[in-house]
């Protein structure tokens, strides 16, 4: 499989059922999911969240529009990134920016940044729906422009972690493939792309190495596009004969994007058949002009040959081409062509002139792109008896209705073509009708069935769990990789982590490999003490080896070196001073002559103590008898002192005579002799501690 | 009189009015929502309510929220609750 001129399949094993919270990476599509519209993939690993594109459904209006953005937490996402400006990519972007907790940062190229911008503030006006349903208004786009960061082709990015780079998808001007990288697990995503080059764009790169996931586009399904001349011919056959009829065209399109390789193509044709020039081609859109300009600032990302061209004219200068800013400007005299926004024929200014057309069996309706499930483009294909009208009446559909496919996205042949390269051993198809997907899902399979590549074509909401048992690797640098160590040797280091590298270096080498410094931290402690230094010098002498005396330089009191670590000086005749640098043995160093210090200040009272030990062995007799007699009267009740030191305990009229001394008792009742003999031996026991030797 | 609700996504509440009434059922209240958020037009969607307190999901159609209430509302694809009712 590995053979040369081929990207090279990847380390990754793929883990066994035990799962590992840490390994297990989610992608969860918000939108566009078993269908067509509100592209938003949701991808999780490793605490890093990243989301694909923030398109709209074209076929609604209002939140019911919007991704299913409350599926997840807004502000967990670290990085958003827009493939290319279609409204079904990027148009959520200024509401997921402003309306929700997003906090993240939102990466686009440059010319998808360009034309976003005035792509949606064409959309904003063009769909006239009510206030309180618009998204977003044309501030919260000009808002959205200031947190958007561009990304060039090939410009690898790192953000917490996450890298990321884009490849060439060819589509639209601008669109791009984002490949993502999160601790060496390599996801690509696709957005909308084709492998065919045209009038002005490249066709899509294919990246050099393979991915370890691969979310994928699926519009076209099995379907296999005409060829592109053969394309050709048609729409401009079909736009000159129902003009030589004198019928009127109308093409339904966005006023950015696929446009502009229609009106090139116009362009040309025109040119060729002088006896066109009278009827003439609107473009119509409230932006065209400004749309123009900046598409023209972006000749570098186009393909050569029109990079040529512009060495010489203006490509996009058209002669026979004319811009429209309203319905109002237009004077429906003749037989004409028509381009207009947007390409779903749900409002503005495409739906008016359909409004007006659609009855007459002259006029055609070319649509040039895919067409969305639910949009008024999708249902007149079926060419429908009678449509409804913007203002709710029927009209009978006489109109040509032809559908002629731009829309530049990859079919089967390129779709099997570019996974056959890559290999990626998780593909998972979005961007695609269900029953469309589950077809392409079929032959996938049987394409792929030899290896171990699954394909799996989830719903919106529906998560895809993988896990991988990526090897953790940490690479020495500086002074420790000068030298290879040998089997058995020890290596020790700093382990140093950046995202998901792993350095180890010397404690030396930190400042020049990473941000990071070591630092030095002096400690310092005083101990009152009014003792001689001496007996302190002396003890420490008799636990550590190494103990050098000295005199301060700067202070000249004296000073003692322990261990070479810890330096204890006499400030004064009150007091000691430790300094030294912390590290775990200074400080274990300085602990202990801590504790010896104040080991010596307490021993010292000790001395003239001595005497006292006597009176306290009087002091404690006197206890001892207290507590024995306490105890006898407790056992016996009737106790009391008789005449010669002897104890007389009266029990019952029994009387006994107990000599503290000895022991003895003295008694005519022998059980209570007993008693009383046995309870005095036991508390005389308790009282006196047992020797520990037997002397 | 009126209930604060809030779309999972989104930062701040919003409110509905309940007609000065001291509660309102979980069916009325969805129908209130997707009606102020011209979310009728499709049907491929539902909506799941919760306390935005407690965060107990409200999973019986005829439960009476209280005016006052705080409510998380989670819009998710049609079909992934098995017991609400349209």
């Amino acid at each position: 499989m590995a053979s040369t001129g081929q990207p090279h399949s990847t380390l990754k094993r793929p883990s066994p059922a035990v799962n590992r919270e840490g390994d297990k990476l989610i992608i969860t599509p918000l939108g566009a999911g078993s269908e067509v519209g509100r592209s938003c993939v949701y991808m999780s690993f490793k605490g890093k969240t990243v989301l694909f594109d923030c398109g709209i459904h074209p076929a609604y209006s209002g939140m019911a529009a919007l991704p299913y953005f409350d599926e997840i937490d807004p502000s967990t996402i670290d990085v958003l990134l827009i493939t290319h400006f279609h409204l079904d990519h990027a148009a959520s972007l200024p509401y997921f920016l402003e309306k929700t907790t997003f906090k993240g940062r939102v990466f686009m190229t440059r010319a998808t940044k360009a034309i976003y911008k005035w792509l949606l503030s064409d959309y904003v006006k063009v769909s006239k729906v009510s206030v309180e349903d618009m998204l977003f208004d044309e501030h919260d786009i000009n808002h959205s422009m200031d947190k958007i960061e561009v990304v060039d082709f090939h410009q690898t990015m790192e953000v917490n972690g996450i890298s990321f780079w884009c490849y060439t998808a060819g589509h639209v001007l601008g669109a791009a493939m984002f490949m993502v990288d999160i601790a060496g697990v390599r996801v690509l995503y696709t957005g909308d792309y084709s492998r065919e080059e045209d009038r002005h764009l490249c066709a899509a790169e294919t990246p050099e190495f393979s991915p370890d996931i691969c979310i994928i586009e699926s519009t076209y399904g099995v379907q296999l596009h005409m060829p592109r001349q053969i394309r050709e011919k048609l729409f401009t056959d079909v736009i000159h004969s129902t003009l030589m009829q004198g019928g009127r065209v109308l093409i339904p399109a966005f006023a950015l994007g696929r446009a502009q390789e229609l009106l090139l193509i116009l362009e040309e044709y025109w040119s060729n058949h002088p006896e066109l020039a009278n009827f003439p081609i609107y473009y119509a859109s409230p932006l065209a002009r400004k749309c123009m300009a900046v598409y023209q600032t972006y000749i570098n990302a186009m393909n050569e040959r029109i990079r040529n061209q512009f060495a010489s004219s203006n490509p996009f200068d058209f002669k026979h081409i004319s811009s429209l800013n309203s319905i109002e400007d237009f004077t429906d005299n003749k037989p004409c062509v028509v381009m207009a926004s947007p390409g779903s024929l749900q409002s503005g200014l495409s739906r008016q002139l359909f409004d007006k057309w659609c009855s007459d069996k002259k006029n055609a309706c070319v649509i040039p792109g895919y067409m969305v499930e639910g949009t008024l483009a999708k249902t007149i294909i079926n060419e429908p008896k009678e449509v409804t009208l913007q203002n709710g009446l029927s009209a009978p559909l006489n109109m040509q209705v032809h559908y002629i496919s731009f829309s530049a996205h990859a079919d089967y042949a390129q779709t099997s073509t570019f996974l056959k390269e890559l290999m990626p051993p998780n593909i998972i198809l979005v961007h695609g009708e269900a029953n469309e997907m589950g077809r392409l899902k079929q032959k996938l399979t049987s394409l792929f069935a030899d290896g171990n590549t699954k394909i799996i074509t989830p719903k919106n909401c529906q998560s895809v769990e993988m896990h991988f048992n990526s090897e953790k690797m940490a690479k020495t640098v500086g002074r420790l990789a000068e030298k290879t160590p040998e089997v058995g040797e020890i290596v020790s280091g700093l382990l140093v982590k950046k995202g998901f590298t792993y350095q180890i270096m010397a404690p030396d080498d930190l400042h020049v490999f990473s941000q990071l410094s070591t630092a030095n931290v002096t400690q310092r402690i005083t101990i009152p003490y009014s003792g001689a230094f001496a007996v302190i010098q002396h003890r420490l002498k008799q636990i550590y080896e190494s103990v050098e005396s000295s005199t301060d330089e700067e202070s000249g009191v004296p000073s003692l070196r322990v261990h070479e670590r810890v330096t204890v000086k006499q400030e004064s005749e009150n007091h000691l001073s430790l300094h030294w640098t912390a590290d775990p043995i200074s400080d274990m160093v300085s602990d202990s002559i801590v504790a010896l210090v104040l080991n010596a200040c307490r021993e010292m009272p000790k001395v003239s103590v001595e005497s006292e030990t006597l009176m306290n062995e009087e002091e404690d007799a006197k206890k001892a008898e207290k507590i024995v007699h306490a105890l006898l009267v407790s056992l016996f009740g009737d106790v009391k002192f008789g005449n010669d030191g002897k104890l007389v305990i009266n029990v019952d009229g029994n009387v006994a005579n107990l000599d503290k001394q000895t022991g003895d008792v003295e008694c005519e009742n022998e059980g209570l002799k007993e008693r009383v003999r046995t309870a005095y031996r036991r508390i005389r026991s308790a009282v006196k501690p047992i020797p520990l030797s037997a002397a | 009189m009126s209930i604060h609700f809030k779309f999972r996504s989104c930062p701040s509440f919003d409110s509905v009015d309940i007609d000065g009434r001291p509660s309102i059922s979980v069916r009325e209240l969805r129908l209130k929502i997707i009606r102020r958020k011209n979310l009728n037009i499709c049907q491929d969607f539902d909506l799941v309510f919760s306390d935005a307190l407690s965060g107990q999901e409200y999973n019986d159609e005829n439960f009476q929220i209280s005016s006052g209430s705080s409510v998380i509302v989670k819009r998710v694809p049609a079909g992934t609750i098995p017991s609400a009712t349209k």
